[in-house]
């Protein structure tokens, strides 16, 4: 049969009109992929680069000049010798911190790096590279497979590459569009928070609430890049709670700008507040665990002892808490199983076990409601409440227009809010 | 086989060929049209991660037996006793899996009709519920039948044992409000003390737990005088929380549908084993 010729012809022209056309396809691809603007910025001060229209030059310029403080701390640490556990813990501890101490963490690698010699150092700038030009031979290879496929068009796109990985300006901006409300009103209540809890003056709140515009932003790309990801496909962060990280961004802010005590004054309610979440989170849990295995009074007593000593912060998040009624988390079975009796442990075994697989991004009950600006008395500005104030007065809850600044003034918090200027 | 020969068989079969062609696609768009949802599909909706009738089954079986143990645990069952805890226990899940076969007999009339198919999750709804919050509920068979089954002193050991359970997982309830409105708020330590002790005042117990727990406890809340709760939080923090508690205030036909709230009053009296023989 192949033999006759026209066969053969009619075989061979719709194969020579395919190859011609992947031909075309993929020159066409590579021609486009050429002309796409990939913005690649991997310092974290030029992260804040699209916001500087927004927020001003000033607050940029405070956040440079605070990580170049922090770097030159660090390399100062690493010209000192230190051991690499220490920086290695000091790194752990750093990374509790993800706003601004995510940047210091990545400072302090590239200080430490020099200490494991000049090899390595080349070794993974020749990694690198390579990466960078398989990531590249795959973007392109991905266009063209995209293209013959009828894969999603790609549009052109920025990219904002961080410590986090690469996230895209369409998904940031549709992610600001979604929650954006709901981190405001995160910013604006924590504010307020420490209006109450620490009764800066008017300065220095003014002060704070200007680094919380930057607090946001990191921590709105953080989330971003979170849920990216997850889209993605890729396993989800842990890191759910959204006021937390706002909190120690705050935090921060409050060590410049406030006086020690007052710092001190936010750090109890902080610590009391996680303890206070965490209390409930086990309780909530060992209430679901009941419900489902019928626990004794002393079982119930024994596997909250359990979930406190092997606590996991995912275990806590919003909507495995909330909502959580026929998911369990990943308690160690091997600390959990002998609390049971022989029908829980049937029970048990059965029970659909994960730590917060599948929620998704939640902002719980936030509903992103705007709230109005601080109210203040008329009165200087350079004058700040005591410390005093402050100290353990928490339930002393005073209204926002009410007379917190009205307070005696001490001569070294005004001297202090002058400084801050 | 020549050409000539091959062009003329294909010439003859194409008509056949067409036809064939155009039937598939009809009969594939008449069944796109379609719904058509399957029992299969119906029983995931109602059971969930159980899957289907049978797992949900075994699941129910293992939970009684788990509250037979539990009684038996603290009261000390003859072997009578259990065996008259279990029948009831399976009576609840009969009546369970009737109530299921009827929604089921009317989703199976209508699985074709989109529109309607949606209408029938108003009934699947609470039974999905119940399945999350389990059958044994204080208006179970089985809890009913606890009184008649075990005698006055029994009673009073298991209904001390309950009580304690109903407070543990309240306190539960009550700390997830406070946790919620901190999250969106930030209120103080002190205000989460004060607000808790308000709660404890305040609400009760609920009557069934489940999924939605939270909603439940937040609606109870809503319920809570104004002039109570307003003087705990300060403007801004009243102005969070309030946007919440209205919106709890609309979901009470919803959770009422899903059986999370009761006109059963809770208070009543429950009466003792020998007290009851009086009665009668």
């Amino acid at each position: 049969m192949f033999r006759d010729d026209r066969f053969l012809m009619l075989y061979r022209t719709p194969v020579r009109l395919i190859s011609l056309a992947t031909l075309a396809v993929c020159l066409l691809a590579l021609v486009c992929r050429a002309s796409f603007p990939v913005v690649l910025v991997s310092d974290a001060d030029d992260l804040l680069a699209d916001q500087v229209d927004e927020n001003g030059n000033e607050e940029k310029l405070k956040e440079r000049v605070r990580l170049r403080e922090k770097v030159e701390e660090v390399r100062k640490a690493a010209a000192r010798k230190e051991p690499a556990d220490s920086v290695a813990s000091d790194d752990a501890a750093a990374a509790d911190q993800p706003v601004v101490a995510k940047e210091v963490v990545e400072e302090k690698e590239e200080a430490a790096r020099p200490q494991k010699g000049v090899v390595r150092q080349k070794v993974a700038a020749g990694a690198a590279v390579a990466a960078e030009a398989a990531e590249e031979v795959g973007q392109v290879l991905g266009d063209i497979l995209g293209g013959l496929f009828g894969g999603r068009n790609r549009q052109p796109q920025a990219q904002i590459v961080n410590g986090l990985g690469q996230l895209e300006a369409n998904a940031l901006q549709q992610f600001e569009a979604h929650y954006g409300r709901h981190f405001d009103q995160i910013l604006r209540t924590e504010l307020h928070f420490i209006r109450i809890v620490c009764q800066p003056s008017r300065q220095q709140y003014e002060a704070m609430a200007a680094d919380g515009k930057l607090v946001r932003t990191k921590v709105i790309n953080k989330f971003a890049m979170i849920e990216q990801g997850m889209n993605h496909g890729q396993n989800q962060s842990t890191d759910s709670d959204t006021r937390k990280p706002v909190a120690e961004g705050l935090l921060i802010s409050a060590k410049r700008h406030l006086l020690p005590d007052q710092v001190a004054a936010y750090e109890r309610e902080l610590a009391a507040r996680n303890e206070a979440h965490k209390d409930v989170a086990v309780l909530v849990t060992t209430a679901k665990l009941d419900r489902k295995l019928v626990l004794n009074s002393d079982q119930r007593a024994q596997v909250t002892k359990l979930l406190d000593e092997n606590w996991h912060e995912s275990w806590g998040s919003a909507p495995m808490l909330m909502y959580g009624g026929q998911y369990f988390p990943d308690v160690p079975d091997t600390k959990l199983i002998p609390m049971l009796t022989g029908t829980q442990r049937k029970v048990w075994k059965t029970v659909d076990q994960q730590s917060q697989a599948f929620w998704g991004f939640n902002v719980g009950m936030n509903q992103g409601i705007a709230l109005a600006e601080e109210q203040w008395a008329d009165e200087p500005e350079e004058k700040a409440p005591t410390a005093a104030a402050a100290k353990g007065e928490n339930s002393k809850i005073e209204k926002p227009n009410a007379a917190g600044d009205a307070d005696a003034v001490t001569d070294d918090a005004a001297s202090v809010a002058e400084d801050s200027e | 086989m020549s050409t000539q020969r091959i062009r003329t068989w294909l010439a003859r079969v194409r008509p056949v060929l067409f036809v064939a062609v155009f039937y598939a696609a009809y009969c594939d768009a008449v069944a796109f049209g379609q719904v058509g949802f399957t029992d299969e599909q119906f029983e995931q909706w109602v059971f969930q991660q159980y899957g289907n009738a049978a797992t949900a089954r075994t699941k129910l079986k293992e939970s009684l037996e788990l509250y037979t143990e539990d009684v038996d645990q603290t009261c000390v069952l003859s072997d009578s006793q259990k065996r008259k805890l279990r029948l009831a226990g399976q009576g609840d899940i009969e009546r369970f899996f009737r109530k299921f076969a009827d929604v089921k007999a009317k989703f199976q009339s209508v699985r074709n009709d989109q529109q309607k198919v949606n209408e029938i999750f108003q009934d699947i709804s609470p039974l999905q519920a119940q399945m999350t919050s389990g059958l044994f509920d204080r208006d179970s068979l089985l809890q009913k039948s606890l009184v008649n089954t075990i005698n006055r002193e029994q009673f009073l050991k298991y209904a001390r044992v309950d009580e304690e359970r109903r407070q543990f997982h309240h306190e539960s309830k009550i700390g997830l409000v406070v946790t919620m409105l901190d999250q969106s708020a930030s209120i103080t330590a002190e205000q989460r003390r004060k607000l808790a002790e308000l709660l404890r005042r305040e609400t009760k117990p609920l009557r069934q737990t489940g999924q939605y727990d939270y909603y439940a406890m937040m609606y109870q809340v809503s319920k809570i005088p104004e002039d109570k709760l307003k003087p705990l939080l300060d403007d801004i923090q009243w102005r969070v929380f309030s946007q919440q508690l209205v919106q709890m205030r609309g979901m009470e036909q919803w959770l009422k549908q899903n059986g999370l709230l009761s006109d059963v009053d809770d208070d009543a009296e429950v009466l003792l084993p020998d007290e009851q023989v009086a009665v009668e």
